[in-house]
């Protein structure tokens, strides 16, 4: 594992200024993706998930802007490099997938052909060579009979296979990072694990990092090695999946993994949802933005955002809550 | 009741050897969007029978006048106003061949044909008596008086029966007739239907490149641009069409090429509007999106992403708008401000046969058909062709 980070992402903040005033999406949000692993970013809808990476690609819509904050890929500065040298880096270093697959492939060009125009952009390689890769990439993502598929239209595939086609898509170039925004969602579930599985498959025999962006606690336990949990446009706990699938240390994790059903429960358990919902980023909270829903909240929660605590039990594991201040009442930390 | 009685083979029920690529393999035949837009169209009776004329008018117009004796420009004064239906009559006047004529029931001249309704020329009135209302024709003995004292002008014999005819033919020198300075009416009407589809073409081509590409510009730059844009185009909307073309006539002069300048100039606003509402949809597409995450640059967008889907509204508008191309066309030549003489267009030849609507309203018939059926054909056709080209009226 190299010392540097792949991506190194520091007190990012995004706004969208719309005509009802500056919505804040992102606020100051840190965080590293070192090469080769899959970090996974739950949160509920609006916590600005989505929003972060496409920050990160600079592909925000007209009325949105990066406001403050650096996003370093290999050094370099993503938010000021020019139009021109970051287009040569979309789709070569940095790919993504989208949510939906069915809308995310034009429909009046064949799959081969959009996958070829990426490859000869970045490559510059022949048309017979770009071809040519795009049937091992076709392969590679379990497309049967690649070669002759390469012809079809997108509305001649189903959804698990569309996303195939967009994974081959954005592996087209070999990016040293991938980001999946909800790759799953929208697929039915036995397709959903099989996509999983693949992504996993190929991040271990590519070696690429993933940042794999899910409102499915499943999906991240599946396959991601380390997990950030975003609220309100901040990362609320972040560290090693496992870790914080035994040891939530966070209230908000605690309240998403309790609100998970399960299978097999000895005794009849309830599920347990997180009362309220999410602030309105128009008008953030003063304090920690959990506070109206959590059941701990304090008046120093109410008043003042609470800064990062590092956690002992782990290297990493970080949380963002004033539960973990030194001076806090001890009693109330065992109550989830 | 249970179909226990399907007897299956014993090897049948051993386990299935399948490949694992069959389980994810889509079985059912699929056709492209372009198989299956032209598999609509063929269905839409209408849609065909427009595209059908369509062709027939287009081949007609380019290779009609090269095979036909007459010209567009030819006059001969001795055939004017001719029907292409003649009432023949028949005389032998007791001569070995009889003759053939049928009488102009507009200036009640006779003319000599053969027995197949092919002209030959003017017959000359032994005398012509004003006072009584009647011209006195011989065929060797026989003697026939057209008398047109009282309308309408009747064809009488020696003896004052009158005659009977020998039966109706189409006109075989002049199929379609001539008009009042004896021009084939059939290839004028062909050589308006070139200027009224050279017209048609033109104005449809400068649209299509203008308008796409102005409306794709602002559609997809939005914001300002888009603003400012569609103002421009709202300022040129608003010019009165024919007072454009006068004045572009003071400039350039010739009424075809300045029809053709006011059209392609004024004409794109709608198709810009259209691809402008396009884009503006089709741009927060995810698939255009995806495509800028994949580092395609702004060209690239737009004409491998967006213009493609934007076709199927594109093509629409082109074909309805070449009927009103068309019409443009014709109505600007029929209150004088179209071609020059001799040239015809659809528009000159509607003008030219209202002129002698009284005498011979058959005239206005034919560039009245053409230009209405042209347009029903397009229409048709457009129709046919937004019908089939929109996945969501499929049934």
């Amino acid at each position: 594992m190299s010392t540097q980070p792949l991506l190194e992402v520091r007190g990012l903040t995004t706004s969208f200024f719309t005509s009802r005033g500056e919505v804040q999406a992102v606020r100051g949000v840190n965080f590293d993706v070192l090469a080769g692993e899959i970090v996974g970013i739950v949160g509920e809808s609006g916590s600005g998930k989505s929003i972060t990476c496409m920050s990160i690609l600079r592909l925000l819509k007209s009325n949105g802007r990066v406001v403050q904050g650096h996003a370093k890929f290999e050094g370099a500065n993503l938010l000021e490099l020019s139009e021109h040298e970051m287009r040569k880096l979309r789709g070569d270093d940095i790919a993504m997938i989208f949510q939906d697959p069915m809308t995310s492939l034009n429909p009046t060009l064949t799959v081969g052909e959009q996958i070829i125009e990426t490859i000869i952009t970045h490559r510059g390689s022949s048309r017979k060579a770009a071809r040519q890769r795009v049937v091992e990439l076709f392969e590679l993502v379990k497309i049967p009979e690649a070669a002759s598929r390469l012809s079809s239209y997108p509305h001649e595939f189903s959804g698990g296979m569309r996303q195939r086609v967009m994974i081959a898509m954005a592996l087209s170039c070999d990016p040293k990072l991938l980001i999946a925004d909800e790759p799953t969602t929208a697929l039915d579930v036995t397709i959903q694990r099989q996509i999983l599985l693949l992504l996993k498959e190929i991040q271990s025999r590519l070696g690429m990092a993933i940042i794999l962006i899910t409102h499915d606690l499943g999906v991240i336990a599946e396959v991601a090695d380390r997990i950030l949990v975003m609220y309100g446009g901040m990362v609320m706990e972040t560290g090693e999946v496992n870790t914080i699938f035994a040891a939530p240390t966070h209230p908000y994790t605690q309240g998403l993994l309790a609100s998970v059903p399960k299978l097999r429960t000895a005794n009849k358990e309830r599920l347990r949802p997180i009362p309220g919902s999410p602030p309105d980023m128009l008008r953030p909270p003063i304090g920690c933005p959990f506070a109206p829903r959590c059941v701990h909240a304090m008046e120093i929660c109410v008043e003042q955002v609470p800064p990062t605590f590092d956690m002992a039990d782990q290297e990493l594991h970080q949380t963002k809550c004033w539960l973990h201040h030194p001076d806090a009442p001890k009693n109330s930390e065992d109550a989830a | 009741m249970s179909d226990v009685n399907i007897s299956v083979s014993k090897e049948k029920w051993a386990k299935a050897n399948l490949d694992t690529g069959e389980a994810e393999y889509i079985a059912a035949p699929s056709l492209t969007y372009w198989q299956d837009v032209r598999q609509r169209l063929w269905q839409n009776k209408p849609a065909m029978a427009g595209l059908t004329f369509i062709i027939l008018l287009v081949g007609a117009a380019i290779l009609g006048p090269l095979v036909t004796p007459h010209t567009y420009y030819e006059q001969d004064l001795k055939l004017s106003n001719i029907a292409p239906i003649l009432e023949l009559y028949e005389v032998d006047g007791g001569q070995e061949t009889p003759t053939y004529f049928f009488m102009n029931s507009g200036n009640f001249k006779l003319y000599e044909t053969d027995e197949h309704g092919t002209l030959k020329s003017i017959l000359r009135a032994k005398k012509k008596d004003l006072l009584k209302k009647r011209h006195l024709y011989e065929f060797g003995a026989d003697q026939v008086y057209v008398d047109f004292s009282q309308l309408p002008a009747r064809l009488l014999d020696g003896e004052g029966n009158e005659l009977s005819t020998y039966g109706t033919k189409w006109n075989q020198t002049y199929w379609f007739g001539t008009d009042s300075l004896g021009r084939d009416v059939l290839v004028r009407q062909l050589y308006g239907a070139r200027i009224s589809l050279t017209v048609a073409f033109i104005a449809t081509l400068v649209n299509f490149f203008i308008g796409i590409f102005y409306g794709g510009i602002s559609g997809y730059f939005g914001g300002n641009v888009d603003n400012v844009m569609m103002r421009i185009v709202e300022v040129i909307a608003t010019i009165p069409l024919t007072l454009y073309v006068i004045l572009m006539m003071v400039v350039l002069q010739s009424g075809f090429i300045s029809i053709i300048v006011a059209i392609g100039t004024v004409f794109w606003v709608d198709m810009a509007r259209i691809v402008r509402g396009q884009m503006l949809t089709l741009k927060n597409q995810d698939y255009v999106d995806a495509a800028k995450t994949m580092g395609a640059g702004t060209w690239r967008i737009l004409t491998r992403h967006l213009l493609p889907n934007t076709i199927g509204p594109i093509l629409v508008t082109l074909t309805l708008l070449i009927p009103s191309a068309i019409f443009i066309e014709s109505f600007m030549s029929f209150i004088g401000l179209g071609v020059s003489v001799p040239m015809a267009s659809w528009g000159t030849l509607t003008s030219e046969a209202v002129e002698t609507l009284r005498a011979y309203p058959y005239q206005l018939f034919f560039p009245a058909a053409a230009i209405s059926l042209t347009m029903f054909a397009f229409n048709f056709l457009g129709d046919g062709l937004r019908d089939a080209l929109d996945p969501r009226l499929r049934k």
